[in-house]
């Protein structure tokens, strides 16, 4: 498995962003570089990007509060 | 366009070059849609737009069940409404109102500066508007719609509210920042449009008009008061 994660670096400071949109729903197929889901801070929108690919499984809903650097899906490589 | 969006729209290009004044036409949704990378104009930084009368609400806000309802109510009031990638709540987009998106390029694989692009745009439009003699700065105005930390502020009102999305493209990594500037025209009415999108939507919010100012009432304020000064003196 492959964790999905806030990067470190997505935001500015430590406060809290939420997933705004799954683009996928849970199983689906992705690839390598697909655009899985839009990630809230405040007013800036951003997008986060399959590290692998494989069949997506979510950890966090959406519009749960998340911070940088947590686990929010993984990505099964396996058949 | 009136004489101060004129003077805006002056004052931006004179101290940005690269500053387009992008007035191809288009339906509100189309209009909203120009600020995704590929259809912005060669190698602008900055890029003005005007937009007809509509709501301008957040993907996300497309998303809740009652959307579909919400934007069948206010089309029939006369204010269709279009989507936006970038974060916050409902704005209004209208003659009198000008949109300020501008663009921060970086390579793949850097950081996007994000506090910075808010400042830079921010800092772009107290500049333009200081040529006005109005002093405005940055920060939040409660009790005002789609509020955040990077609302231009005259005299502690809201002037424009800003937000950003960050976009990956093959090679780069690109921020765009908007402000949409209050220059002209009926706050009252802007909020009441807002107010019956957004309680049709369940996720109404109380905003007060007096927390808002156009470009046109603050310097009709700083007339009068440059009027009673000069009668003392």
């Amino acid at each position: 498995m492959v964790d999905v994660t806030i990067p470190d670096d997505l935001w500015d400071d430590d406060s809290e962003g939420s997933i705004a949109a799954w683009l996928f729903a849970a199983g689906d197929q992705v690839a390598p570089g697909d655009l899985i889901a839009e990630v809230m801070n405040e007013k800036t929108t951003y997008e986060l990007l399959a590290p692998a690919g494989g069949k997506l499984v979510m950890v966090v809903a959406v519009d749960e509060p998340v911070t940088k650097g947590q686990l929010v899906a993984r990505v099964d490589p396996a058949d | 366009m009136g004489y101060f969006e004129q003077e805006i729209i002056a004052s931006i290009g004179a101290i940005e070059p690269t500053t387009v004044v992008d007035d191809r036409s288009g339906n509100v949704q189309e209009m909203v849609d120009r600020d995704e990378p590929p259809d912005w104009p060669g190698d602008a930084r900055v890029r003005l737009w005007r937009n007809d009368r509509c709501i301008v609400a957040t993907r996300h806000q497309a998303r809740r069940p009652s959307f579909a309802d919400a934007r069948q109510l206010s089309e029939l009031a006369g204010w269709p409404v279009a989507l936006r990638r970038s974060g916050g709540t409902t704005v209004i987009h209208r003659p009198g109102i000008l949109n300020v998106s501008y663009r921060i390029d970086v390579n793949r694989g850097e950081s996007l500066p994000v506090e910075r692009g808010y400042r830079l745009l921010i800092d772009l439009l107290a500049a333009s508007l200081a040529k006005l003699n109005m002093r405005c700065d940055a920060g939040s105005v409660p009790a005002s719609a789609c509020d955040g930390s990077y609302n231009l502020r005259w005299n502690g009102r809201k002037l424009a509210g800003t937000a950003a999305f960050i976009s990956h493209q093959p090679t780069t990594t690109v921020g765009v920042f908007h402000a949409s500037v209050a220059v002209e025209g009926s706050i009252e009415d802007d909020l009441i449009a807002i107010r019956r999108f957004e309680a049709a939507l369940h996720s109404d919010r109380p905003y007060e008009d007096a927390r808002h100012v156009t470009v046109a009432e603050a310097m009709g304020s700083l007339v009068h008061t440059g009027i009673r000064s000069a009668m003392r003196s």
